[in-house]
């Protein structure tokens, strides 16, 4: 019956892909597709959905429970996005093998290149390599969170843990236009519920980015009950079919048998039989004349053989008498050239002293090269190839999402034009390590005096506990006091890599007329 | 017309004489090479003891691009699909360890043996057959006259030689003796730049934190940059004119005149035989 339903399914693809289309709002083009009976698809129900913050990598999870399904649903993941994500997206379901898929989705889908994340992302120079195999320089202009790593030197994330996931906000709005990742239960009836997670190794911008889930229901198209009689027909006529093609066989199987029968009687039970299997045991038996054909070509062959051994032996024993002749010939001819070559026998023994002496160097030298041998060559240059091939592998991607992103007090704004880049876990190769959130305060912001003012100076600086550094190669960076509107807020110092070259200017609060300006502290050049 | 021709025939011999045997061999003579007319040698090469070893790293200053991908998928007809601009290739040193020294070469050879009386009469035959092809082409011409007494002249240059006399050649020489042993960039290099360290590994990349730190020397080149090595330490020998090639090649946006356009600049840190020549 199941068989029956999924022929039916994949017979009406077409119709399918259209009625999706109506469904989906994208609109469908062309000729009307023949309607005949079988199952259509229809969306049940749809929600779309969006990320809670701007930027972030997950994992976000969506569920839903699906209801009972007569002839089968489905349930299918859509990205609306205006710009590059990348995504690691897996959807599973009871009773279902799950189905993932990576990859980089813009607005036309499935896309290439690289994602649209700048705004995200910390650059190369804010970028806090936990590596402590990586150098490299850190920016910052303003107050950040703390830097940590996950796994030994680092603090335990405070927000929900992965297996959890970060909910998604139901969207009320519907988008005009919409993209496939993933779609689950194309053959096979869904039941209980549905999880969608996905996450990704860096933050993405996920401004103005949707994520639709649909559960598309599988319904007749005629009425039900002419439908379960056009699948009761179906069935008789593959049930009749089968039962043809069965009983041919078993004829077919019957007059193959009594064939084999007398052919054996024919040789009067003393006949090699030879057989040859092909399809299901069919065999035959060869003639007695061809055996004896076979058996007079075997002797040829080895009388052949043992002729040829022969020769070659005669052969070699020629040969080793003539080499015994000439090295007798060659001992008592010193000064044959043919024998000695260039010098005669004098300079024969005086390049084998000096080959003796060659070898007593490399014994006393294995490391010079000139020494090697050919082997020494091949595994010396195997050793150094495979260094360069581990160099060159691509870096080790994580195996599962980053932790739940930490909890981040974001400070007062430090310039008129300063953007907020959030905190977020860096997949470093080997491990997650969290890089705290930052304000990008724009050096034309500091040169316009467009940071913060205060009516009074700040408080005096806190003393400041400074912890152990997470990793090697890092500065402290001290905390300041950041004026936000109606009181001070003590921006916490933390741990942060230095830019190549460069030294931590902290930040200060210089008097302009009746107020106080901050200039947020800045790497300078040393 | 015909003295064209003439001009070609005669112009021709002239280049067949000239690299005829007989000429070559007086040529090999005059430039003192005549062991390359040696057969049947033997040799043994005695390593002097004193090799020198010693890591030679390379810095690119010109900016590497990937291999453009070539997409198979047919063109739409009256579209115009802009090519995707190449990928950058990550910055990488090229290193290269060599092991130097001198060999004492005890050589022994015939010289003027069989293979060169075989290969003498061979020419000899060929050169006779030009000479007479050369002259019968136009018995009137001078040029081809000329043409043909030249090749003849080698012709019996040739067969002179042919029968010079066997000699034995034993001498002994010092010869210079350069090894790669390796070109993959050994453990514990780094790029130093302003008292930071950025590991360069097998491939030669420095990551892009520590290429992103030489771009930034190379916009503001104060601090020392070099490499180091196991203690050792060379400082990159990277000029005005270097940066400049640097700056040019890498932002397009960068202004300065370049006089001596450098591909790249080389570094050399010598250690102890074996340091670096060792199966890791």
């Amino acid at each position: 019956m199941l068989n029956v339903v999924a022929m039916a399914r994949t017979s009406f693809v077409a119709i399918a892909v259209g009625a999706l289309c109506a469904a989906w709002g994208s609109g469908c083009k062309g000729p009307a597709a023949p309607r005949a009976v079988g199952l259509e698809p229809a969306v049940a129900e749809q929600a779309w959905y969006r990320a809670p913050t701007p930027c972030g990598q997950g994992p976000y999870a969506i569920e839903l429970a699906l209801p009972e399904s007569r002839w089968g649903q489905d349930v299918e993941l859509r990205i609306a996005t205006p710009r590059k994500l990348a995504l690691h997206v897996t959807m599973s379901a009871e009773d279902t093998a799950g189905s993932s898929r990576d990859g980089i989705y813009g607005p036309e889908g499935l896309t290439s290149g690289e994602p649209d994340n700048q705004r995200c992302v910390a650059d190369v120079h804010e970028r806090l390599a936990a590596s402590h195999s990586v150098g490299g320089g850190g920016v910052s202009t303003g107050g950040g969170g703390p830097i940590a790593g996950a796994g030994g030197e680092v603090d335990e994330p405070r927000g929900p843990r992965p297996g959890g996931g970060i909910a998604l906000v139901v969207d009320p709005g519907s988008p005009s236009s919409a993209q496939e990742i993933l779609h689950l239960g194309r053959e096979s009836h869904l039941r209980g519920r549905v999880r969608v997670t996905l996450w990704s190794v860096d933050p993405n911008d996920l401004t103005d980015v949707r994520f639709g889930l649909a559960r598309i229901e599988w319904r007749p198209n005629v009425s039900e009950a002419a439908y379960e009689a056009y699948l009761a027909r179906a069935k008789a006529e593959e049930d009749a079919r089968t039962a043809r093609e069965l009983a041919e066989a078993a004829k077919h199987q019957q007059a193959e048998q009594a064939r084999l029968v007398a052919r054996t009687s024919a040789g009067g039970g003393s006949v090699e039989v030879e057989q040859t299997f092909y399809g299901e045991g069919h065999g035959e038996v060869d003639d007695p004349a061809r055996l004896e054909r076979e058996r007079h070509e075997r002797e040829k062959e080895q009388a052949r053989r043992r002729e040829e051994e022969r020769r070659r032996a005669i052969a070699a024993a020629l040969e080793a008498q003539r080499i015994r002749l000439h090295e007798q010939f060659c001992a008592t001819h010193a000064e044959d050239r043919d024998c000695w070559g260039a010098g005669g026998r004098a300079v024969h023994d005086d390049l084998a002293r000096h080959d003796g002496e060659r070898a007593a160097f490399c014994a006393a030298n294995a490391e010079d090269a000139r020494c090697w041998s050919p082997a020494t060559w091949a595994e010396r240059r195997t050793s150094f190839q495979h260094r360069v091939d581990v160099a060159r592998q691509p870096p080790k991607q994580p195996d599962g999402p980053p932790p739940a992103p930490l909890t981040e007090d974001m400070p007062p704004r430090l310039s008129q034009h300063a953007e907020w880049r959030p905190g977020y876990w860096q997949w470093t190769g080997a491990q997650w390590a969290w890089l705290g959130g930052m304000w990008r305060v724009p050096d034309s912001d500091i040169a316009a005096e467009l940071t913060t003012t205060a009516p009074d100076a700040p408080p005096p600086l806190r003393p400041e506990t400074i912890a152990v550094a997470p990793m090697r190669a890092l500065i402290w960076v001290p905390g300041f006091w950041q004026w936000g509107s109606t009181a001070w807020v003590w921006v916490a110092g933390s741990w942060q890599r230095p830019e190549a070259g460069a030294s931590w200017r902290p930040a200060e609060w210089r008097a302009r007329g009746k107020v106080h300006i901050l200039i947020p502290g800045q790497w300078v050049r040393r | 017309m015909k003295a064209l021709i003439s001009g070609g025939v005669a112009a021709v011999a002239v280049a067949l004489a000239s690299s005829g045997c007989f000429t070559s061999w007086a040529i090999t003579e005059g430039a003192g090479q005549q062991k390359l007319l040696d057969e049947s040698v033997h040799e043994s090469a005695v390593p002097s003891p004193g090799a020198r070893e010693a890591l030679e790293v390379r810095l690119p200053l010109a900016q590497a691009y990937e291999a453009p991908v070539v997409t198979t998928a047919p063109a739409t007809p009256g579209v115009f699909t802009p090519a995707a601009p190449a990928a950058k290739r990550p910055l990488a040193l090229v290193c290269q360890v060599t092991q130097r020294g001198d060999d004492t070469v005890y050589h022994a050879a015939f010289r003027y043996g069989s293979t060169w009386k075989k290969t003498a009469a061979v020419f000899f035959v060929l050169e006779a057959a030009t000479a007479a092809l050369i002259y019968a082409s136009d018995t009137k011409d001078p040029s081809t006259q000329l043409a043909a007494a030249a090749v003849a002249l080698d012709t019996l240059g040739t067969g002179i030689i042919a029968f010079a006399p066997r000699k034995e050649v034993y001498r002994t020489e010092r010869r210079p003796d350069v090894t790669v042993v390796r070109q993959d960039c050994p453990d514990g290099l780094a790029l130093a730049i302003g008292g930071e360290s950025y590991p360069v590994d097998a491939a030669g990349r420095v990551g892009e934190l520590g290429e992103a730190a030489l771009d930034e020397w190379m916009r503001d080149p104060r601090a020392p940059v070099g490499l180091t090595l196991g203690g050792q330490d060379a400082r990159l020998p990277l000029g005005a004119d270097d940066v400049c090639g640097w700056n040019l090649q890498h932002h397009p946006d960068a202004r300065c005149v370049q006089r001596l356009p450098r591909v790249d600049v080389a570094v050399t840190l010598a250690v102890p035989l074996g340091t670096l020549t060792r199966a890791e």
